[in-house]
């Protein structure tokens, strides 16, 4: 599915990520848990294309294409999706009328016709069922006015909608209550399947009891310090991110 | 004698000459005796009063250089006009058409029922003299403003709307178009609206591509007690074209107002509104946006004067400028001391999308009431970076998610059109 190889990134000629190989298989769930500051989040970044960061080594290839060649709405329409960890609120932009233009947008893109007005409403009505997204939220502005859990739960909504190859969620958990945690996995597990990969970042091992990962890494300081399997999120949690920095 | 204003009085003549030389002759709105007196003060007033400069505190950012240093021309003309394209899809209306500032007989429908009149001031003037004596240059202020002053003392002709009763399903379409080099079109236009009666009208301005003209029109507006009225003004002349708009409107007991102002395209435009509440419990909303590109210039001064108790207006401006676009906003409210209990409230918020656009945005608030709720803020900002990449991220491509952003920040303003297909006209218009 996606490859990463040797990655450094920079923002403002400071270094933040030094040399990431990761490699996850169609199918395959990989967690990604650090310290604050450790590069999680200009992972994501770099991966969906925001531009605030250079690229100074390395490649990235998903499904066999060069990702660093493709714009940012590119990289979405073939596959790759983002849940934020800091969902932004754009007023006046209304939620379904934005999300239907970026999946027309990408069967445009396919050479297919546009989503019929019923398939669209289906869609939506199973979709926001399945987050448990109050119906009032999805035809309001994007996020505004949302509470933190309601944003969150509004990403996994649009990711359910969007149906990406290969979907990155970025501490979706933080500032969730256990309930809207559940709802959120529950969304994520829905979605799992053998052709679908995701790249779960998380600082606490919470979110693997509900979202079982393939893999787990460790990331510190902009590299892949640890790799293991689920055991290696229970360690992490057990043995705090010092017993990493003092290895 | 100074030279420098022996320089800009000859320049005054010359303007002046050009227009006076052209009409001369010609029977026209300002020559009908109804309005003989107004015509001869109005013309006293502009030979007192000098062009602004930008040392006048109202034109500090906006120069009238660019129009005094040409020569304009009134022109009626009788050309074929392509009249499908000014038509608005979708809209149930009346269209009134005037070229170059001349009403166009054989392209409108006029009206007039005991519900509403809808005529040209050239036929006004004879069928209902007492009603244009008693309105006519009352509400405009010809000596203060040189160029209310210039259009009372040639305007050519305009639009006469009287509104008896509820008229709800149709709107007024006023259609000016500018069609020749180097025309000066001056409309003049008064509107009454009845106690109890309620109107829409719609005015739009287009002018010919590639052609230099002016248009300096005045609008004078009577909205008595418990009437509605509504005025939606498309702008959409081209890169050539001056466009000065001067309206004025005085409201009575209990009355609504609406006017907004849509800038769509336009090469420098100064509109200026006056609104004048009278009586109690008044309801004013002006609107305006505006969408500078390359070198346009847009300037919206508004003026709100609460006299009445109790009343209430609402302000809101938007523009995003971009290239060298340039936007100038001033509004000033002002209430009375015996105003007690008015709510006026002001917002002009901008996007600068680029280095070299620029605004300059000034609202004054005098209060000498003491009751009052009054706020008043001006922003001026970029795109949120961080919207854009959402959205790209969400599989838009940029050029859409500026535009969704565009219409997002506008939508406010365009949806206080009552009117579904200026609503959908100018949202098509949007860069
Ligand atoms: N756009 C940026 N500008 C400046 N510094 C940044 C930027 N993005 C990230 N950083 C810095 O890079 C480091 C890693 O940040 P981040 O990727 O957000 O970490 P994490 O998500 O693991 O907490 C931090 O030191 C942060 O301050
Ligand atoms: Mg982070």
């Amino acid at each position: 599915m996606i490859k990463i190889t040797n990655l450094h990134a920079s923002v403002e000629g400071t270094e933040i990520l030094k040399g990431i190989n990761l490699e996850i298989k169609p199918g395959e769930v990989h967690a990604i848990m650090g310290p604050n500051g450790s590069g999680k989040s200009t992972l994501a970044s770099v991966l969906a294309g925001r531009e605030d960061y250079e690229i100074t080594e390395g490649s990235i290839e998903f499904l066999d294409k060069d990702l660093l060649d493709m714009d940012i709405d590119v990289r979405a329409k073939e596959g790759l999706f983002l849940a934020f960890q800091y969902p932004v609120e754009i007023p006046g932009v209304s939620n379904v009328n934005f999300l239907k233009a970026a999946i027309n947008e990408k069967r445009k893109y396919f050479g297919q016709d546009d989503i019929s007005a019923k398939e669209f409403l289906t869609a939506v009505k199973e979709n926001s069922a399945l987050v448990e997204l109050d119906g009032k939220l999805k035809n309001r502005s994007v996020n505004e006015g949302f509470s933190g859990g309601e944003k969150k739960r509004n990403d996994i909504f649009q990711m359910a909608m969007l149906q990406p190859k290969f979907a990155i969620l970025d501490e979706t958990d933080s500032g969730l209550d256990i309930d809207a945690l559940q709802v959120v996995a529950k969304g994520v597990n829905a979605m799992r399947n053998d052709n679908r990969s995701f790249l779960i970042i998380t600082h606490y091992q919470r979110l693997l009891d509900y979202i079982v990962p393939d893999f787990v890494h460790v990331l510190y300081d902009g590299q892949i310090v640890k790799s293991g399997t689920k055991e290696l999120a229970m360690e992490m949690e057990e043995k705090g991110y010092d017993w990493i920095k003092n290895n | 004698m100074d030279t420098t204003v022996e320089n800009i009085t000859s320049k005054k003549d010359q303007f002046i000459a050009s227009i006076d030389g052209t009409i001369a002759g010609a029977s026209t709105l300002s020559t009908s005796h109804v309005v003989a007196s107004i015509v001869e003060s109005a013309k006293e007033s502009l030979a007192s009063l000098s062009f602004p400069t930008t040392r006048t505190e109202a034109w500090k950012y906006t120069r009238v250089g660019k129009i005094i240093n040409q020569k304009f021309e009134v022109k009626p003309t009788e050309t074929q006009v392509e009249i499908g394209t000014y038509h608005i899809p979708g809209i149930q209306a009346i269209e009134m058409v005037f070229v170059n500032g001349f009403f166009r007989a054989d392209l409108s429908e006029t009206l007039e029922n005991n519900v509403i009149s809808v005529l040209p001031m050239s036929e006004a003037v004879s069928k209902y003299p007492e009603m244009v004596k008693q309105y006519y240059g009352t509400i405009a202020n010809d000596k203060k403003d040189i160029f209310t002053a210039l259009n009372t003392s040639y305007s050519t002709d305009g639009l006469f709307i009287h509104v008896k009763g509820e008229y709800k399903d149709t709107a007024i379409h006023l259609i000016h178009i500018n069609d020749s080099d180097q025309v000066i079109a001056q409309c003049r236009n008064l509107i009454i609206t009845e106690p109890n009666s309620h109107a829409k009208i719609v005015t739009s301005y287009h002018s010919k591509k590639d052609i230099s003209s002016f248009c300096n029109q005045v609008t004078e507006v009577v909205v008595k007690e418990n009437s509605f009225l509504s005025i939606d003004k498309i702008q959409q002349e081209s890169e050539q074209a001056f466009h000065i708009s001067n309206d004025f409107v005085t409201q009575e007991k209990d009355s609504t107002f609406h006017l907004n102002t849509f800038t769509l395209t336009g090469g420098w435009i100064r509109n200026n509104l006056h609104v004048h509440a009278k009586g109690n419990g008044t309801n004013t909303d002006m609107y305006g946006l505006y969408q500078p590109i390359l070198k346009q210039h847009i300037d919206n001064h508004t003026l709100m004067i609460h006299d009445g108790t109790d009343g209430e207006s609402n302000e809101l401006y938007k523009g995003i400028l971009y290239d060298k676009g340039k936007a100038v906003f001033n509004g000033k409210v002002i209430v009375a001391i015996d105003a007690q209990r008015t709510n006026a409230y002001q917002t002009n918020a901008n996007v600068l999308l680029s280095d070299d656009a620029s605004v300059n945005s000034k609202p004054e608030l005098e209060i000498y009431a003491d009751d009052v709720k009054c706020s008043h803020g001006s922003t001026t900002g970029q795109f949120d970076e961080e919207a854009l990449f959402y959205l790209m991220a969400r599989g838009i491509k940029k050029d859409t998610a500026k535009r969704l952003l565009t219409e997002a920040f506008l939508k406010e303003v365009v949806d206080h059109s009552d009117i579904l297909a200026v609503r959908e006209l100018v949202l098509r218009y949007l860069h």
